[in-house]
């Protein structure tokens, strides 16, 4: 409760503030709900294009890296998939606000992934991974203080 | 190489209007404390109880000298011819001092109540001196003058501290090359940067002044970057961070290490300027700064006037020449006739007291009226008359000029001031000032009922606060008065104790029993009058009171009327704007309605194109319909990423469709199955009846004559018969011949039976294979656009059943009906030769019968 106008006025100034870092907080739960997704939908052999969802504040990471663990029919699915989270997690929390984060594979045959052209598995998971954090994100409810569960 | 890969952006946007709105509370919280502080100011500062406050303190010091002046007296009356010139001489310099007094209270008056004009003048000389020392000649001062006013009314900032702002910024950069229009954008961007970010008058001048001192020392550090980093908004310091490449946090080591140098800034602010002009437009005058702008106006108007300083000139030089007239006042009071001094003081002081007060108030009435009205004339674009602030004050003016006009003329034309202004004695006065305040009052809330909206809750606090100012005026007046009193008694005991009282009385001097017998007789009189005159001004003073506080009382409750008609009214109007944009919205979503479906038309139509394009490709790889039309259901669905649930739609639907498909193609294949069944059945049978008649006709031939033809051949008679014929050979020929007979049909049979067999199985073959080719064959290629036009629409049978009409061809292929076609001629050609043959022997066997049996036989 502001107690004068002076103090309402600062009170709203330190609201703008939390408002900024929300938004950031927000954003970062979004990053980590397509990266969730987006690894878990990716269909999966070697695990080099599951390996190559990568996390890039301000700029996309352009790079091709070899699978974290590579494997053949799967063989390495759970140790490969664990690690792309992680590491996706670790650059995420670097994010604070006023920027980008981006989530990018640059594994040239990702596209036929994503078309169903490739692989006998289900395609569009790019665009299911967006549309499920708009729908989680859709439900979170927020205040000044932070975020609440959805 | 073009990058085929994925890159999902998230970034995260507050809505600009959530914290446009947060800022403007903040915004208006900060305009509103200082609005209300500087309300309180004014209420303090525009009180005529300044003037009266320094009025009667004087008239009491003016007291207490002449009552010194009595007691040292009797020192130097020494001399009746002396003090009769003295006399004389005081009276003349007593008249000469009041003129001073008189113009002292008119200054008073003018610096109490116009404090704003006095204010303006010296303002405008303390500018004109700053900018002085920064420019060549009155041509460029005059100019930059003018642009400092222009930027101070644009930033609603007063013109003095920019002025102040202005000048070190000019001396620091001018010396790094900046021209001065670079300087004074550099200045009209920190100003502006800080009414954006909300910065109270101290917090402005704190970072004005620290800027000022980093450019002068070349750098930004220390002391300096922590004002600016707490005062100015983000904006400034993302700007200076930009021009190094680094980031915020990073410009306080950047600042320790001497980096952000007067150059960084000089660009920051360049790069800053588009970005603050733009979010300045977006801000909204406050009240207060209305006033502050008004401010600057009356500052240039007033400092602009050579008339006026002229004036001010002279005022001033009065004053100087009052103040330096107070110590021979007192010096001359020195002297004899002291009760001469207070029978004028009786009619003359309390006459130039009220003259003074009276200036005061007509002072206060006009500059009140000309500050409301300038303020009012100089926003009246900016400030918006209703909460919507669709309507400006401009405006609410052409709609009411005719009530303003007269408002106007009430408050500044003095004739309905003249009793007042010509009033000797305090009831006089008193009664005139109450004729006044009710014209005012009558004149505000005529005039300013309309006006009222543009000001709202803030009108009522002036109006409020000039309540308060004419209470205050009142009293100070009643305290004047009292005062004034007290000090005539003063006067009156200091005369007493000289002229006759307890002290030595000064007898035997000439002049003396004049002046004891006169001054015995006033100093009664005076005592009784100045009681009586206590009592008129305290009776007078609280009857104002009582009417200015009904004239107040009716004229607030006459606004509350007025206010109440236009909350009602504008509630209608809100009403009706609401009922407006509801029709509008119900519109817009009709609008928006029909372009969902046309979009989903458009959307339709793309899906058909793709789908048949899909199936077209599947076709082409010899896939079933099933596939073709799945392909056709998972190209939609990728493409319009269209729900699980309308998905399951879809495919209900097509599953529908393609069932009922199947029925009709079933029940086509059915019927044309059954019908070619009857045509072969048809066929057969009269294949078989055909073949039936030719043995039945044969069989009959031989019964009627191959006994006679037998015997005639085998009998007795046969043999020379045979030899008639031939010979033996005739019988072995006879024999031969029923032989070959026998033979050919057998062989006809034989070869009939050896010529269906085929037939029988080309028809089944072409029963499958033309059903396949019918799903297979170029027709489907008719088929299949069809059927995905039943996806969308109800299924054309009739139309269907004609695709399949047409692949009849295909079912029945042409060499196939051409060889049932052969059968028949050939059966019929076989049943000719056979009827032949019956025909033959039939018209032989008596000749054949008499020649074998008769005689010659």
């Amino acid at each position: 409760m502001a107690r004068d106008l002076r103090s309402l006025a600062g009170r709203m100034r330190k609201l703008n503030r939390r408002l900024e870092f929300t938004a950031g907080k927000i954003t970062r739960e979004a990053a980590s709900i397509v990266v969730d997704v987006l690894v878990d939908r990716t269909p999966i052999d070697t695990t080099k294009a599951v390996s190559n969802w990568q996390v890039g504040i301000n700029r996309p990471v352009r790079t091709i890296i070899p699978p974290h663990f590579p494997g053949k029919l799967k063989s390495t699915e759970y140790a490969s998939t664990r690690e792309t989270k992680n590491l996706a997690e670790e650059k995420i929390k670097e994010y604070v606000k006023h920027g980008v984060i981006y989530v990018s594979n640059h594994v040239p045959y990702i596209q036929g992934l994503n078309n169903g052209t490739i692989s006998a598995q289900a395609s569009g998971f790019v665009e299911a991974a967006v549309v499920s954090a708009q729908l989680r994100l859709q439900n979170l409810k927020i205040n000044v203080s932070g975020l609440v569960a959805p | 190489m073009a990058t085929i890969g994925i890159d999902i952006a998230m970034r995260d946007r507050i809505q600009k209007s959530i914290q446009t709105q947060i800022d403007a509370i903040g915004r208006s919280a900060l305009a509103s404390d200082r609005h209300v502080k500087s309300l309180q100011v004014s209420v303090n500062s525009l009180g005529v109880a300044t003037v009266t406050g320094r009025l009667a303190p004087g008239l009491v010091r003016t007291g207490q000298a002449a009552d010194r002046a009595s007691r040292s007296v009797k020192t130097y009356a020494a001399s009746a011819r002396t003090a009769a010139v003295a006399n004389r001489n005081l009276y003349n310099s007593t008249l000469e001092t009041f003129r001073g007094l008189r113009t002292i209270a008119s200054i008073a008056a003018v610096i109490g109540a116009g404090r704003g004009f006095v204010g303006a003048l010296d303002t405008y000389q303390q500018l004109e001196n700053r900018l002085k020392s920064i420019t060549d000649g009155h041509e460029q001062l005059g100019a930059v003058m003018r642009k400092l006013f222009n930027i101070a009314n644009e930033t609603r900032t007063p013109v003095l501290g920019l002025a102040t702002a202005y000048q070190r910024y000019d001396k620091a950069l001018s010396r790094a090359g900046a021209s001065q229009q670079e300087v004074l954008d550099f200045t009209t961007t920190i100003a502006k940067a800080l009414k954006i970010a909300g910065a109270t008058a101290t917090e402005t001048e704190s970072v004005m002044l620290q800027l000022g001192q980093a450019l002068t020392k070349g750098n930004l550090d220390g002391e300096e970057l922590r004002a600016l980093r707490e005062n100015a908004p983000i904006e400034v310091m993302e700007a200076l961070a930009n021009v190094l490449g680094v980031n915020v946090g990073q410009l306080k080591e950047l600042g320790r290490q001497g980096l952000i140098t007067t150059s960084v800034m000089r660009q920051a602010f360049r790069d800053l300027k588009i970005t603050v002009d733009r979010d300045f437009a977006q801000t909204l005058p406050t009240v207060s700064e209305a006033f502050v702008v008004l401010g600057n106006k009356l500052t240039q108007f007033f400092g602009e006037n050579e008339r006026v300083r002229a004036s001010m000139k002279a005022l001033a030089a009065g004053i100087i020449n009052a103040a330096n007239n107070v110590p021979d006042l007192i010096r001359k009071l020195q002297g004899l006739g002291a009760a001469m001094l207070v029978m004028k003081l009786q009619s003359g002081a309390l006459k130039i007291s009220l003259v003074g007060l009276i200036t005061a108030f007509r002072t206060l009435a006009i500059v009140t009226g000309a500050a409301l009205v300038g303020g009012l004339v100089a926003y009246r674009n900016e400030l918006k008359v209703t909460e919507d602030e669709m309507v400006t004050f401009a405006d609410a003016i052409k709609t009411h000029w005719t009530l303003l006009k007269k408002f106007l003329e009430d408050i500044t034309i003095e004739t309905p001031a003249e009793d007042l202004f010509s009033s000797d004695t305090a009831s006089e006065f008193f009664r005139a000032s109450v004729e006044l305040v009710k014209k005012f009052t009558v004149a505000m809330t005529i005039g300013f009922n309309k006006v009222s909206k543009v000001f709202g809750s803030a009108f009522v606090e002036v109006v409020q606060g000039m309540q308060i100012l004419w209470l205050k005026f009142v009293n100070n007046v009643r305290i004047g008065a009292d005062e004034l009193v007290t000090s005539f008694q003063i006067v009156r005991n200091s005369v007493r104790e000289l002229f006759g009282g307890e002290s030595t009385p000064v007898t035997g001097l000439i002049g003396t029993a004049f002046a004891v017998d006169t001054t015995k007789a006033e100093i009664g009189r005076l005592e009784r009058n100045l009681e009586i005159f206590r009592k008129k001004t305290k009776q007078s003073a609280k009857e104002a009171a009582e009417e200015i506080n009904f004239e107040f009382d009716l004229a607030f409750k006459l606004l509350e009327g007025q206010y109440r008609a236009t909350a009602d009214a504008r509630v209608a109007a809100e009403e009706a704007a609401a009922e407006k944009i509801l029709k509008a919205n119900q519109t817009l979503r009709l609008k928006n309605r029909q372009k969902e479906i046309e979009d989903e038309q458009f959307r339709r139509e793309r899906f058909i194109q793709a789908s048949n394009e899909r199936i077209q490709d599947a076709i082409g790889k010899n896939k079933t319909l099933v596939e073709v039309v799945r392909a056709g259901i998972v190209e939609e669905d990728r493409i319009n990423q269209i729900s699980n649930q309308k998905r399951r739609e879809y495919e209900r639907e097509t599953s529908r469709v393609l069932k009922e498909e199947w029925n009709a193609v079933a029940t086509y294949i059915e019927e044309r199955t059954r019908q070619m069944v009857e045509v072969v059945r048809s066929l057969l049978t009269q294949i078989s009846n055909a073949i039936s008649g030719i043995l039945s006709s044969l069989g009959s031939i031989l019964s009627q004559n191959g006994l006679p033809l037998s015997a005639a051949l085998l009998g007795p008679g046969g043999p020379s018969f045979l030899s008639k014929l031939g010979g033996t050979g005739v019988a072995a020929q006879g024999s031969a011949f029923a032989g070959s007979l026998l033979n050919a049909g057998s062989a006809g049979l034989q070869g009939i039976q050896n010529y269906f067999s085929p037939i029988t199985n080309i028809v089944s073959d072409a029963f499958t294979s033309g059903i396949q080719q019918a799903i297979r064959s170029p027709q489907l290629e008719t088929l299949g656009p069809e059927l995905q036009q039943t996806l969308e629409r109800s299924i054309n049978k009739d139309d269907l059943a004609g695709s399949f009409r047409a692949a009849q061809v295909s079912i029945l292929p042409p060499e196939t009906a051409q060889g049932i076609r052969d059968a028949q001629l050939g059966i019929d050609n076989l049943s000719s030769s056979l009827q032949g043959m019956y025909n033959l022997s039939r018209s032989n066997g008596p000749a054949i019968e008499n020649a074998v049996c008769g005689p010659g036989g």
